[in-house]
């Protein structure tokens, strides 16, 4: 996908997060982040380009990493620990992550993430028990099929409180979600989902609310 | 001379530089309630691990994939007679979705983070973490919180907005650091041993390459291997115990042919070298990569049967755990009882 940057200063932009002061400290391009880093192993990925081209303030070379290669990276921050200069590849792709959905420019790269995204939104965790199902998982293999088969009577069998539910990793409360949903919002987070998933911010709100007044009606329900 | 030891950018003792905010009224420091062990981390600093009161801060990932991991956990404290919290009242520290799609901004995630300290800080009870990913991002929101001041602001007029206030928990502590600390007692309670079954241990990235001046072991965790010693199992060395998992957090969501291919670096390695009966493991992302994606490995003429067992499973296991109903192997997808046949739990 071709991004029109527009008048952009990209490294200007990335100077200012707060995490840069720690990213970046100057490059000695020794290499060792680009001979530990497991995406360089099989995409066109080199954790150093974007270090060194941070270095050079080289607005073309970041423009080239905000158009697809900042999605390579598995943010295991192995070239952080490492670097003998204390730089970190793995938060400067988050900086650039951050301006490329910011600014409505990771809308494929988040393509199949919209259920991800949704779970969070309204049942308050990042995975639930329901999504686990072979026709999404299909290389998990048969143990997993199985598993997805008995997921309530074994979740059951285990017997802790909380973990019963489906449909979210433990029971978080309506309030409770309502709570990161405010977060989300005054955080400036929920307009960035409108930016690469708008019809998901109206869903949330509508559902939070729907939930907060069945939770109500359950404690009073408990009450008589 | 060990990478924990050489000088770096993230190492400090942010106790200090929070007791000074502290002093200024800026945040409110969470402090370790009841008992608790010292165990120094990097550069002589001390870290103190509760031994009770232990909220369990749980995992989306584990909760859903591998429930019998956070089972384990209260299954432990329930036999060591230590006191613990299974609480509702806190959510995903979102950290995942922040490393997978960057959707929310930071300080939304500072924020989610805090909100879920002060929960914890209200039910008077220590932070007790399951989840690598957590408790890396823990660390590295308390670090950008008392060094960042537009942060902290941001994030304080959030807490009180949604009535809360910026509190900082003087330690973030993961689950596997207290069955480190615990370990003794496991053993000295334990039913069974794992004498005579090889392991290797993989520990997660975000344990110790986030902020790395404030885990056991540091450069080189240890926690999860010397668990295992205690309980029997002979821990080997392998060459690739630095490489990353491959689980990514987008990748194995939605690019999970480089989640196999990165595993496939590890099993190799692990298999040519030690060729072990189980992978001990201490990380959500970790555990559900190595368990759920060694079977698909036959499609490419490679056999890999390792079972991944988590520290609070094998602690959980030898103090006679059931294995189904406690432990959860039966949600596994690489399968657990050939191993548990060889030491007598099966």
């Amino acid at each position: 996908m071709a991004i029109d940057f527009g008048d952009l200063k990209v490294y200007e932009r990335m100077t200012q997060d707060p995490r840069f002061e720690d990213a970046y400290q100057g490059c000695l391009s020794c290499g060792t982040c680009e001979s530990l880093c497991p995406a360089g192993q099989f995409y066109d990925y080199n954790p150093r380009e974007v270090v060194e081209a941070t270095g050079r303030a080289d607005e073309a070379e970041l423009r080239n990493w905000l158009e697809n290669k900042i999605w390579y990276c598995a943010q295991c921050c192995s070239c952080k620990f490492r670097c003998p200069r204390g730089n970190s590849a793995a938060d400067l792709v988050m900086i650039l992550r951050d301006i490329a959905v910011e600014k409505g420019w990771a809308k494929e790269a988040l393509e199949k993430y919209t259920r991800i995204l949704k779970t969070i939104l309204t049942v308050g965790n990042q995975l639930s028990p329901d999504m686990i199902a072979p026709d999404f998982f299909p290389d998990w293999g048969p143990r997993v099929a199985e598993m997805s088969k008995h997921k309530k009577e074994w979740r059951a069998e285990l017997g802790i409180p909380g973990l019963m539910p489906i449909d979210r990793s433990w029971a978080v409360p309506a309030h409770v979600i309502k709570e990161l949903l405010d977060i989300w919002k005054l955080s400036g987070a929920m307009d960035r989902v409108e930016a690469t998933n708008p019809f998901l911010v109206e869903l949330a709100w509508d559902n939070i609310e729907e939930a907060l007044e069945d939770e109500k009606q359950a404690a009073e329900a408990s009450h008589t | 001379m060990a990478l924990a030891e050489e000088p770096h950018a993230h190492s400090h003792d942010i106790r200090q530089e929070m007791r000074e905010l502290e002093d200024k009224g800026e945040i409110k420091i969470q402090r370790v309630v009841g008992p608790y062990e010292e165990v120094e981390v990097a550069h002589g600093i001390k870290k103190k691990i509760p031994t009770t009161h232990l909220y369990q801060h749980k995992s989306c990932g584990q909760c859903t994939n591998l429930p019998g991991v956070p089972a384990s956990s209260m299954y432990v404290y329930e036999q060591l007679g230590i006191d613990y919290l299974n609480d509702m009242e806190h959510t995903s520290c979102t950290a995942w979705n922040y490393h997978a799609s960057a959707t929310n901004n930071l300080v939304s995630l500072a924020a989610a983070a805090v909100r879920n300290w002060h929960r914890v800080y209200e039910t008077g009870y220590n932070l007790d973490v399951h989840c690598v990913t957590s408790f890396g991002n823990y660390q590295e929101m308390r670090h950008l919180l008392v060094t960042k001041k537009e942060i902290r602001d941001e994030v304080r007029k959030i807490m009180h907005a949604i009535g809360r206030e910026l509190v900082i928990p003087e330690e973030v502590v993961h689950n596997s650091e207290v069955m480190y600390v615990l370990r003794d007692q496991i053993a000295a309670k334990a039913k069974y041993r794992f004498d005579g079954l090889r392991a290797v241990d993989h520990i997660g990235c975000h344990f110790y390459k986030i902020m790395n001046d404030d885990v056991i072991g540091g450069a080189k965790p240890i926690v999860v291997r010397e668990l295992g010693k205690t309980l029997g199992f002979d821990v080997q060395d392998y060459s690739k115990w630095f490489h990353c998992c491959g689980f990514g957090f987008r990748h194995i969501l939605v690019n999970r042919e480089f989640t196999r291919s990165a595993l496939r670096v590890k099993l190799q390695a692990i298999q040519r070298e030690v060729d072990p009966d189980v992978i001990l493991v201490n990380c959500t992302g970790c555990g559900t990569t190595i368990d759920k994606n060694q079977w698909i490995m036959k499609a490419v003429g490679e056999n890999y049967s390792y079972p991944a067992l988590f520290h609070s499973q094998i602690a959980a296991l030898s103090l006679g755990a059931d294995p189904y109903k406690v432990a959860g192997i039966n949600f596994h997808a690489t399968p657990v009882e050939p191993v548990l046949k060889k030491v007598g739990i099966l």
